[in-house]
């Protein structure tokens, strides 16, 4: 299977620029987090998924996150998304403390601002893969009849799917579905990715394109984040992290 | 794109995808929601059909507002009763009964009515419908429900056999519709109208017995009507007139009213009822289907959805619902809500305005439609619409749950170690979902309890009638217009076959007194043979006639009415025909239905008091076949003998006729009632389906398993029909019990509006039994979809299946 990144249909300002020199020039950071701390209450005690998370994170980086299961990687996804509430600490996105946001305003500003994907691809079963898309749209508020239909069929093109823009998710195959999810993320153009074990449900062969559909919208200025306990990761990413028991450290930077 | 989605935005596209994407779950709440609005439609529009239709027919018949039975009269009366003050118009009335051939050749008794004034602006209009307006001399008006009992139309020309038993040929000029009978008008409607210069052409003298008036102002308030009425019985006390019978009625309400008002009441409660459960039905589906769409909820608002747009989303779903059914139910109510009215415009005798769409009821049924459902969803979509995305997509795997409080059913379930496993599977699938089971078993349970109640009504109110008969067990009523001797009439009816017994009773009209001794009411008094067994008293004070009794009454509760704190020893002045006495009363008996004054004495007194010297005008006649048909055979056979020797008869009847047209009108009354038993039943039986299809569908997973680990398809069919069958036995039980107390009251309810007196509540099996028929039939029929579906579903399907 051929794939062709470059047909992404992204903003033009943003398509030049190599992410590492993107970072450099613009050293304010798009995300930043200050001593998160995350705590789940459970019957049989505490349970500190987080201990004190400090990161920053620049436009255009393609970050991975590595630990095993257990180690608070998918907490961290919650965290940076807005999914979940932190227990103590600051997340800022730019100059939105997202931390402080109620849940409408942190579902409104992860619709426009952060493209979320799952491993379990998370599409609604009973909508084809074209409203799947158009959906986020409308929840935004940035949803234009005929204009965003053609946005969201360029997106699908772009990740190869634009036969399957009228099919419901349970035609297609994993893979197919992961890149729909992806065409997803990208509907409300956001600056941020975050990706919680992208592929931990496909197969190699088709791991291999999900990835080099992230490496093309991180040249384009992107920021991806993705987190996994699957070390082949490590190649790909311009940034690498760790997470052993809820804290963050960094292994390999290009800065 | 496809042309019809680029009309839709695409969460619209999701609200009709949740539409159609699962068909049986739409039906479902789609029928919940339905049958509600349907019952509430029809009942509306009847409520608003009927008592107006009814109404406007009976004031545009300018009826008579003051009704006076006396003695005969002629038009000397009648112009003095027209300038007695508030008077506007006067008539006089006679009926001349004759006894008509019908197509078929068999005699019947007709009632001609003979009134002075002309037909087009008479008191108590009749409305023509074909032929002639006004009868000519010799020719009658046929009153429809005649006409169309035995297809008699203008043109055909009536053999009529008169009292003296001549015959006369009468055309038939026209038909028309009785507009102002009540009640009686439903009993007695072999009927027709005729000028009354005919009068002496049928051999009866020219006389009036009774006077219509038209009150000049205030014709609809009672109390101008009473103080018309009290002028004209001083005009008729003046030329020494007695009144036997007086009626008042306001011109506006129909005689009928009052007892249609209180069958629609019951109605209406159990419309509400309907409602109330199908509301419960819809609240258990709109609770599941957002449980199962927390998931979808989750993803929504991963990609930006704010709570309110959820809501919005799913108040559509909701809404659409809702709209479904009113397209289904506005149109089929509308329908039965005229179905309703003409079944009781046929009954009652009155003519429908034609079919018409009540906006109220419209109204009444758009506003449940939509807002019974939205209430019964608002609470579990503001709930689900309230999930975190966090806890929706893991799907609650993190989510702690509290420790699971054993019930007491689980508990009792522990100890039924001894069942099968499979049972047990089936009996803790009935549990687990507690609320959803309650609800459930409410709606069946109310359902099958108003099923039950309907039956044993019906039986309560046979059995009123059956008391009526008590007094009139004869098979064959043979009256005289004359006494004759008993020792001659008994020998006579003796002579034909099947005669068991023959009584002589004393029958006489008789009038209450004042202590001025004036006439203040008028009273029938009958007179068996003491220790008659034609008569089965029921006595609610005092005791019966006996034969050394003298002067002694035994009087019908109307008396406790019209002479409120009469008791037993109390005495009451009467004249029976010239003799002025004091009678005590030594006992009340019970006979509802009726509000004349009936006193019995026993034949012994009551001739000698009447001058009847072994002799009698009335017989009572039994015999070996108690059916109508054979009592109708036998009275014809009397009937002839006695003509044939010459005897005076006034009348020979079968003694069935007067229960039968009770019996019917109350078979009809009940036919409302089980349409009503019906609906809820359907209710009940959606819930059923649906609570089962929901179970089902949340194990899909664990059926799978079951499959997975050998259960082969029949076993798991029988899983889901035991939990069926479960769930409506449980229902059936409570539905039993719950129908003691709901038959009191409709059966009350019913009682007060016909008879004016309560029910004494009586049972029978067979509304029970039908109904555990019915609930076995519908717990296997609403558990047989899902288990197919249940027990066809692949392994791999199921293990996918989210
Ligand atoms: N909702 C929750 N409630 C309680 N404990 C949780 C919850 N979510 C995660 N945890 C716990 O927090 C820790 C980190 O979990 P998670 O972030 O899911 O790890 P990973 O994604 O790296 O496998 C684990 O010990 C996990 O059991
Ligand atoms: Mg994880």
């Amino acid at each position: 299977m051929m794939f062709e990144p470059t047909k992404l249909p992204l903003p033009v300002d943003a398509s030049t620029p190599v992410a590492a020199l993107t970072a450099l020039h613009n050293p304010k950071p798009l995300l930043s987090l200050r001593q998160v701390v995350k705590v789940y209450p459970t019957r049989s005690g505490d349970i500190t998924a987080l201990k004190g998370i400090d990161a920053e994170f620049y436009r255009g980086e393609f970050v991975g996150i590595v630990g095993k299961s257990g180690a608070g990687k998918s907490t961290l996804t919650h965290m940076i998304s807005g999914v979940d509430q932190v227990t103590s600490g600051e997340v800022w996105f730019e100059d939105t403390p997202v931390h402080t946001l109620s849940e409408d305003q942190k579902a409104l500003w992860r619709g426009r601002h952060v493209g979320v994907v799952y491993q379990t691809f998370q599409l609604m079963p009973s909508l084809s893969l074209l409203d799947n898309i158009l959906l986020p749209m409308e929840f935004c508020g940035t949803y234009q009849r005929g204009k965003s239909e053609e946005r969201a069929l360029e997106l699908l093109r772009a990740v190869e799917l634009e036969d399957h823009a009228f099919k419901k998710p349970s035609a297609i195959s994993g893979g197919q579905q992961q890149r729909a999810a992806i065409a997803r993320a990208l509907a409300n153009d956001p600056p941020l990715i975050v990706a919680d074990e992208p592929t931990g449900n496909l197969d190699t062969a088709t791991a291999e394109t999900i990835f080099s559909l992230f490496e093309t919208l991180a040249e384009r200025g992107t920021t991806i984040l993705i987190v996994s306990h699957d070390r082949s990761l490590e190649d790909r990413v311009s940034r690498l992290l760790t997470i052993t028991d809820g804290e963050l450290s960094e292994m390999r930077s290009l800065r | 794109m496809k042309p019809w989605q680029s009309y839709l935005r695409p969460s619209w596209r999701k609200v009709l995808s949740d539409l159609i994407g699962n068909r049986t779950r739409t039906l479902l709440v789609v029928a919940s929601i339905a049958v509600g609005v349907f019952a509430v439609g029809m009942i509306a529009g009847s409520y608003y059909i009927i008592p107006s239709d009814m109404n406007d027919s009976y004031s545009s018949a300018n009826p008579a507002n003051i009704q006076i039975q006396t003695r005969p009269f002629d038009e000397n009366l009648i112009r003095a009763v027209e300038r007695t003050r508030g008077v506007s118009s006067a008539d006089g009335e006679r009926t001349v009964s004759v006894r008509m051939k019908t197509p078929d050749g068999d005699w019947v008794s007709l009632s001609l009515i003979a009134r002075t004034q002309p037909f087009a602006e008479r008191i108590d209009l009749v409305k023509p419908l074909s032929g002639a307006v006004e009868p000519g001399k010799n020719e009658l008006i046929l009153e429809k429900r005649t006409a169309e009992k035995y297809s008699l139309g203008p043109g055909d020309v009536l053999e009529l056999k008169l009292e003296d038993d001549s015959i006369r040929r009468m055309k038939i000029a026209g038909t028309a519709q009785d507009l102002t009978s009540g009640i009686g008008g439903m009993f007695n409607n072999t009927k027709g109208y005729i000028s009354d210069e005919s009068i002496e052409w049928l051999h009866e003298p020219y006389y009036f017995s009774r006077l219509l008036v038209r009150v000049a102002e205030g014709d609809n308030d009672p109390a101008a009507i009473q103080a018309v009425a009290d002028n004209v019985k001083d005009t008729l006390a003046k030329d020494g007139y007695e009144i036997y019978q007086i009626q008042k009625n306001p011109t506006n309400v129909h005689p009928m009213e009052s007892i249609l008002q209180a069958i629609i009441q019951v109605l209406l409660y159990l419309g509400v009822l309907i409602v109330f459960l199908s509301g419960s039905l819809i609240s258990n589906t709109l609770t599941a289907l957002l449980n199962q769409h927390l998931p979808q909820i989750g993803v929504m608002k991963l990609v930006g959805a704010q709570r309110r747009q959820i809501i919005r989303l799913y108040l559509a779903l909701i809404l659409s619902f809702g709209l479904l059914s009113l397209v289904i139910a506005i149109p089929l109510g509308s329908w039965a809500a005229y179905a309703l009215s003409d079944f009781a415009a046929g009954l009652i005798n009155f003519p429908l305005r034609g079919f018409r769409i009540v906006p109220q009821a419209i109204l009444i049924q758009i506003a449940i439609g939509l807002f019974v459902p939205l209430l019964a969803g608002i609470w579990p979509v503001v709930r689900g619409a309230g999930v975190t995305v966090d806890s929706a997509i893991s799907g609650g795997s993190h989510m702690q749950e509290a420790p699971a409080q054993k019930s007491l059913v689980d508990q009792g379930l522990g100890r039924l170690r001894s069942l099968s496993r499979p049972l047990l599977i089936s009996v803790r699938n009935t549990f687990r979902r507690k609320g959803r089971l309650v609800l459930t078993l409410l709606t069946l349970t109310l359902g099958g309890a108003i099923f039950i109640s309907v039956f044993n009504v019906q039986v309560s109110l046979n059995h009123k009638i059956e008391q009526i008969t008590k007094y009139f067990s004869a098979d064959v009523n043979l009256d005289f217009n004359r006494p004759y001797p008993i020792h001659q009439v008994t020998a006579l009816v003796r002579g034909v076959d099947e005669v068991v017994s023959v009584e002589p009773w004393a029958i006489g009209q008789a009038n209450v007194l004042n202590e001025k001794d004036e006439v203040v009411d008028s009273l029938t008094l009958l007179g068996p043979p003491a220790n008659s067994p034609l008569v089965t008293p029921i006595i609610t004070e005092g005791r019966w006639i006996q034969a050394d009794d003298k002067n002694a009454l035994t009087v019908n509760e109307a008396f406790m009415r019209k002479v409120p704190g009469l008791k037993v020893g109390d005495t009451i002045r009467l004249k029976v025909g010239t003799r002025k006495a004091d009678w005590t009363v030594v006992g009340i008996f019970q006979f509802t239905g009726i509000n004349d004054l009936i006193a019995y004495s026993h034949y012994d007194h009551l001739a000698r008091t009447l001058n009847y010297t072994a002799s009698a005008a009335a017989y009572r006649i039994t015999t070996l076949d108690h059916s109508l048909e054979g009592q109708t055979r036998l009275a014809q056979q009397i009937d002839a003998r006695f003509r044939a020797r010459g005897y005076d008869i006034n009348s020979v009847e079968a003694g069935a006729t007067i229960t039968n047209s009770v019996t019917e009108y109350i078979g009809v009354l009940t036919a409302f009632l089980v349409v009503m038993a019906l609906l809820t039943a359907s209710v009940g039986s959606i819930g059923m389906a649906g609570t089962l299809s929901m179970n089902v569908m949340e194990r899909t997973r664990e059926i799978g398993v079951l499959r997975a680990i050998g259960a082969y398809d029949t076993m798991i069919l029988r899983l889901v029909l035991v939990e069926g069958l479960l769930i409506g036995l449980i229902s059936f039980v409570l539905g039993a019990l719950l129908s003691f107390p709901i038959t009191h009251v409709l059966a009350d309810v019913i009682s007060m509006a016909i008879f004016s007196a309560p029910a004494q509540t009586a049972f029978t099996l067979q509304g029970f039994v039908i109904w555990l028929g019915v609930v076995i039939l519908l717990s296997v029929g609403a558990s047989l979809i899902p288990a197919r579906n249940a027990s066809r579903m692949t392994i791999r399907e199921v293990l996918a299946y989210e």
